[in-house]
């Protein structure tokens, strides 16, 4: 057997928690009980012996014993053999079945999947218990018979689980290699798909254990399950409830039992459930930062930010520094590109600059701007004036609307606070941010949902949604780059009429410096948290002075690009946040790096060439971008 | 030694009746053995779904896919053609390390010429890395994975669907380095789709333009660049053109 390897057991997960401990706790009394029932238990729990009748409590009989001399904490533990025992069968027969069920689509084919899914909807419409009842009428009374009836009607509730789980992964593209492969269907389920669904199929499936002992312990209290002489705790609390007077203990035990492994099967399925995302991090407190003297912002100012650090929070305690001493200052109707590759920082930038970072990460800053406001550590996502100040652009249009309202609901969203809309006027205003955006029929696709527009519409809708404030700054996180070339020139020129029109000023965010060139008057490199470059757009073609940045341009191929040589890559990996290094974060990529790049970070500096650069090399003129 | 793929009048439909969506229509297409074919065209234009009804996910409504005069029927016959996703992110089983992943792959191989470390040294990872899972894996390396993993079934086609729209420029270039390495070194032929015209008039051999489900254009890969002939194409060059500012 394969190892899970760098990952730790769903069991020990939850064992790390303190109600994971408890729940373990709990059902190890459970378990000590159906073994003790099992075993030494069993003679004391049944024989009748007139002599020991209705004795009270003493060490020889904890609970006493009953009116035929059978010591009642035997009678618990045998009982609570039989209830687990019972129990575990039902929810095995239940998840069995739901496995069967809910997999069973997976090698029919659609036709036959849809209808084995309606079959599955109209039986989950039935309240569970009424389905125990009706089942247990059928399979009959006793113990046969109600471990059917429980076990079948947790098959539906079961079955569904699995369908959506199935359905949710069936359509990944590493199932769909694995069947290019011709891989059998039996095999991809157990190797594809059971262990990329099956830690929710455990949650539920010991939430399922815990519901079946508790509807075992009803059935037979209401004689529908276990019958004499057999017994479990159902009937045991029904035959002890009428001794309470005389002694209340066994009843009162038993409840006590019965409630224990109720709630131990379902704080240990919620404790799973919590350790399945454990991995996110608690939220991170707000720093003050020590206030500093500052430049007042110039009065076309519409972003300005000054040394904006943006750490993220670890387990171990120690943040990693995601983007350090990013300046930036961004004036009236300019458009700035910020570039960089995965892991660079700048989405996280761009995001903070615009109030929208996540809550767990530690923005701090000196100055923070917007609209000749300060954003600092206000906390200000609810700030009125932020809507007109900033409206941003998510990079996938795809999951950032509600699927299930229509355009017009959402459009004029972030006018609701400043004026009380009717359902006439937002349809008015989306028409007009949809027309504005190029959407054909605009009147139609406002009262259309999300999925009924295609991915480039879905993009300008989100532009549509983003600036329907008129705000003075439109941040858009890579707004093109899902999207195909024609689309991609439109979107571009779309951003720049926002400035001609509105004299909104933009920030772009790429990965790719060639999609950005032809619209952006002044770029941002950043790498490994930091800026390494900036300048006008003219500027960082004809002559950039970091070697990364460099680099970016020559990886972008072009018409012209040699065909009988590789590709120009930047070689080595990208910066591991983890190791920080005291030097120029690109250093062991540089194909020009020396002792002092690795060992002194270069500050960003003019280099007389209309850039600024955080180099220590003096660059030789540029080439040309596919020199 | 490689074998031709043939499109013979493929066409392939989604759903029945009133709702049925004709996403690609009458397509024929010659792609010789050991050879490169760029695919382009917009969102929609069919291209992704010819890639899939190639390796069998969709079924064809019309035509023949040939490999070699042999139609394409069973899923099994497929084996011979396979497949590089887009997303680095979805196309690896987040709980198979990588090493069995690629195994995989030679399990349905009667003839492996490579074992999964040669495979591993040959997308440039060490072998000591086959235990670990996708996730400890950059993008652009999940990638060369998934290349692996697509080899590793001795195909004679391999398609390579926007492999590397999902990847960072400056990832890209390694990639499609390591593609067409191995595609020299092994000789398989490419079905290589994408929007981005530059890198497909790299990769490429000859390419295909497709509009709306069919096929407008073909021919050399210089031709079609230096010379479009159909106005789609034109467009098509000219968008592009605008948006490499270099």
């Amino acid at each position: 057997m394969s190892k899970k390897l760098g990952q730790k057991s769903l069991l020990s997960r939850a064992l790390s928690q303190p109600m994971g401990r408890f729940a373990v706790a709990m059902l190890l009394i459970i378990l000590i009980m159906a073994i003790l029932g099992a075993t030494i238990m069993s003679g004391p729990a049944t024989n009748i012996d007139p002599s020991m009748a209705n004795k009270p409590i003493s060490m020889e009989h904890w609970l006493g014993t009953d009116r035929l001399g059978r010591d009642y904490f035997a009678r618990l533990a045998y009982a609570t053999t039989l209830s687990l025992t019972l129990a575990l069968t039902a929810a095995a027969i239940g998840i069995a079945g739901g496995l069967l069920l809910g997999s069973l689509g997976w090698f029919t084919g659609p036709r036959v999947g849809n209808m084995i899914a309606a079959a599955i909807r109209i039986m989950i419409a039935f309240p569970s218990l009424l389905l125990v009842l009706f089942a247990s009428v059928i399979f009959g009374q006793g113990t046969v018979g109600s471990v059917l009836a429980v076990g079948v009607a947790m098959i539906p509730w079961y079955g569904r689980l699995v369908l959506n789980l199935v359905t949710s992964v069936r359509e990944r593209e590493y199932v769909s290699a694995a069947l290019i492969q011709g891989q059998s269907r039996v095999r991809i389920l157990f190797k594809y798909i059971v262990p990329n669904v099956g830690e929710p199929l455990i949650v539920n499936g010991t939430l399922a254990a815990g519901g079946a002992l508790l509807a075992f312990a009803g059935l037979s209290y209401l004689g529908l399950g276990v019958q004499a002489p057999e017994f479990d705790w159902g009937l045991l609390l029904k035959e002890n409830l009428i001794a309470i007077y005389v002694n209340p203990a066994p009843a009162l035990v038993t409840a006590l039992m019965i409630v224990i492994a109720g709630i131990g099967f379902n704080l240990l399925g919620e404790s799973f459930a919590k350790s399945l995302d454990a991995e996110k991090p608690a939220a991170f407190t707000e720093h003050p930062v020590d206030p500093q003297v500052v430049a007042d912002a110039p009065a076309d100012s519409v972003a300005l930010v000054q040394k904006l650090s943006i750490n993220a929070p670890t387990p171990s305690g120690e943040p990693i520094k995601i983007v350090q001493d990013f300046d930036l200052d961004v004036r009236a109707g300019r458009i700035i590109g910020i570039v960089g590759e995965s892991g660079s920082g700048k989405t996280l930038t761009a995001q903070a600059i615009a109030q929208v970072a996540d809550e767990s990460l530690e923005v701090q800053a000196i100055t923070m701007n917007l609209d000749g406001i300060s954003y600092l550590g206000t906390g200000a996502s609810e700030d009125q004036r932020l809507v007109k100040a900033v409206g941003y652009i998510f990079q996938d249009s795809g999951s950032s609307f509600n699927p299930v309202m229509k355009f017009d609901h959402q459009i004029p969203e972030a006018l609701r606070k400043r004026e009380k809309l009717n359902g006439k006027r937002k349809h008015e205003i989306t028409v007009e941010q949809l027309e504005r955006v190029g959407v054909p029929d605009a009147d139609e696709r406002a009262g259309q949902y999300p999925h009924q527009f295609s991915g480039g519409m879905r993009q300008r809708a989100m532009i549509a949604q983003a600036t329907v404030a008129r705000p003075r700054l439109v941040v858009a996180d890579e707004p093109t780059t899902a999207l195909d070339v024609s689309l991609k020139a439109r979107i571009l020129k779309l951003l720049t009429d926002l400035r001609d029109e509105d004299g909104a000023s933009v920030i772009i965010i790429s990965h790719d410096i060639s999609a950005l060139l032809t619209v952006v008057d002044d770029i941002v490199v950043m790498y490994g948290g930091r800026v390494v470059e900036r300048g006008s757009a003219q500027a960082i073609i004809d002559n950039p002075q970091h070697p990364y940045t460099r680099a970016l341009l020559q990886a972008v191929p072009s018409m012209d690009t040699p065909k009988d040589q590789p590709l120009k890559t930047i070689p080595g990996r990208p910066v591991d946040f983890k190791a920080p290094t005291p030097g120029c974060a690109f250093a062991n990529r540089c194909v020009f790096a020396t002792d002092i790049c690795r060992e002194v970070r270069p500050e960003l500096e003019p280099k007389g060439t209309g850039t600024d650069a955080a180099c220590h090399v003096a660059m030789a003129p540029f080439e040309g971008a596919n020199a | 030694m490689t074998k031709d793929l043939k499109f013979d009048d493929v066409s392939i439909v989604y759903g029945r009746g009133r709702t049925a969506f004709t996403a690609v229509k009458n397509l024929s297409l010659d792609v010789p053995a050991g050879s490169i074919m760029g695919i382009v065209g917009e969102s929609g234009s069919g291209k992704s779904t010819l890639a899939k009804a190639t390796v069998g996910l969709v079924g064809t409504r019309g035509g023949e896919i040939k490999l070699d005069d042999e139609v394409l029927k069973s899923r099994k016959s497929r084996r011979a053609i396979q497949m590089v996703f887009q997303d680095p992110y979805a196309s690896l089983n987040p709980r198979m390390t990588i090493g069995s992943s690629i195994k995989e792959g030679l399990s349905v191989n009667k003839k492996p010429e490579f074992t999964v470390p040669q495979l591993l040294q040959l997308i440039g990872l060490d072998a000591d890395r086959e235990s670990q899972l996708p996730k400890d894996f950059s993008g652009g390396q999940r990638q060369r994975i998934a290349l692996a993993r697509a080899l590793a079934s001795g195909p004679d086609v391999l398609i390579a669907d926007e492999i590397t729209s999902a990847l960072d420029v400056s990832v890209q270039g390694s990639v499609i380095n390591l593609l067409l390495e191995l595609q020299r070194r092994i000789g398989f032929s490419v079905l290589f789709i994408s929007h981005d015209l530059p890198v497909v008039r790299y990769v490429s051999d000859r390419i295909a333009v497709m509009y709306r489900g069919e096929l407008v254009e073909t021919g050399e890969a210089e031709q079609i660049v230096r010379a479009p002939a159909h106005p789609y194409t034109i467009q098509l060059l000219e968008a592009s053109s605008a948006l490499s500012g270099v």
